[in-house]
């Protein structure tokens, strides 16, 4: 029996797989789009979810709407909160204005007189010192630092709204942390070990922090991974997104279609999209190019450069009324020339 | 701790009598193979170089098999 099952599952040459993934995912995304968008409760890393999320992963944006990674920290410390909060600590990316009570500025003169909130300088263990040495690094300000404030000048007036700008910029200079990251949670699993969830995707900086499992960064943005570890684990990455984002919905879709669709996206080695700026654009054929998106450009273009078609997919064949190469469509049959003549 | 595939597949560059029997076996030229940059930084590993085969060992709920790549120049 168990053999009976394996061969049932085994496709057939000449099966139109790409049609039947297209297909299997299609259905499950129309109910998607029918209980979308409201979704409740409490959750402190925020994702986007549902149709949107898959048409992001589909399309290959270059920037997800909601980036993310799951660090996980190496064995020897994930169970010491101490440690982990160490690391923590150097993740988040903490803004000067996150770190002030106030400021006063006087743009005339070009100096800004920032008021430190010592509560907040003790939750992120830093001094003043500290950030007053990280502004100095700027060129185009100088900085003092008195008790509880840091006084900023600026080098060059070149009138107000120029020095404005420069005093924004400041105040939004990042102190600590990994530019990217918004917010960084720790959180504990159920063995005891501490992992980190952020909300922001920066693999290249992460890596470079002690105590983190190099090699294991979870991010959910394609691209970010493509860059540090390679398309394989790009592939997968897009195949592990889209399964659970249609199981998170409730849905099942079989690992075969979404892993055909990630194949077919990272082909060439680079993530591309599945859409007419992706696979479906460059396609060999012209007729078939034209028989999915912006018809008229695609035959304009192919007057210009002289095109041919060489009539061998099943969208140009469907086009002209030939058989199409899929299935038994795909058998041909010949007489060997020995035979012909046992004919006669 | 939600549950997350393993995303660093072992690679591994095959010599050119393997890369030849993966070829016949599928009956497809070496050009028709999916492709892998030459930057990619598992290839950049391995110090592969354009005309090379790589074998990755995957691991997916399909089950494990072997998929090839050829390096290409980026």
């Amino acid at each position: 029996m168990a053999k009976g099952k394996k061969e049932s599952l085994i496709m057939t040459s000449g099966e139109a797989v790409g049609t039947l993934a297209a297909q299997s995912i299609g259905e499950p995304s129309t109910q998607m789009m029918l209980r979308a968008f409201h979704s409740a409760g409490i959750s402190s890393v925020i994702t986007t979810r549902g149709l949107p999320r898959v048409i992001e992963l589909i399309d290959a944006r270059k920037r997800p709407r909601n980036p993310g990674m799951i660090i996980r920290i190496e064995k020897k410390i994930s169970k010491d909160y101490e440690k982990v909060r160490e690391i923590w600590r150097k993740l988040e990316d903490v803004k000067l204005s996150a770190l002030m009570s106030g400021y006063d500025e006087n743009l005339r003169s070009g100096v800004m007189t920032v008021h430190l909130d010592p509560e907040r300088l003790s939750s992120y263990e830093i001094t003043g010192r500290t950030i007053a040495a990280k502004l100095g690094k700027r060129e185009d300000i100088t900085t003092e630092q008195d008790e509880k404030d840091i006084v900023v000048k600026i080098k060059k007036k070149e009138g107000v709204k120029s020095t404005r700008t420069v005093f924004v910029n400041v105040l939004n200079s990042s102190i600590i942390g990994i530019p990217g990251i918004n917010k960084a949670v720790v959180q504990q699993d159920e063995d005891g070990t501490f992992y980190i969830t952020t909300s922001g995707s920066n693999i290249g900086e992460a890596m470079k922090i002690d105590g983190i499992e190099k090699e294991d960064i979870y991010s959910n943005d394609p691209f970010e991974v493509l860059k540090n570890y390679g398309v394989e684990a790009a592939r997968n990455t897009i195949a592990n997104e889209l399964i659970s984002t249609i199981k998170e919905e409730g849905l099942t879709v079989s690992y075969r279609h979404i892993g055909l669709v990630a194949d077919a996206m990272t082909l060439t080695g680079e993530i591309k999209s599945a859409g007419r700026h992706g696979i479906a654009g460059e396609k060999a054929s012209v007729l078939a190019r034209a028989a999915y998106e912006e018809t008229v450009k695609h035959f304009i273009n192919a007057g210009v450069f002289g095109e041919t078609d060489r009539l061998s997919g099943v969208a140009e064949n469907i086009l002209i009324g030939k058989q199409i190469g899929v299935g038994t469509g795909r058998i041909r049959l010949g007489v060997r020339k020995e035979d012909i003549k046992k004919l006669k | 701790m939600v549950k997350t595939p393993e995303l660093i597949l072992k690679h591994e560059i095959l010599s050119d009598s393997e890369a030849k029997k993966v070829s016949k076996k599928y009956n497809i030229g070496l050009d028709k193979f999916p492709r892998i940059v030459e930057t990619d930084v598992q290839v950049q590993k391995l110090k592969g170089k354009p005309g090379d085969l790589v074998a990755i060992s995957r691991k997916d709920p399909t089950g494990n098999y072997t998929y090839y790549r050829l390096v290409v120049k980026d």
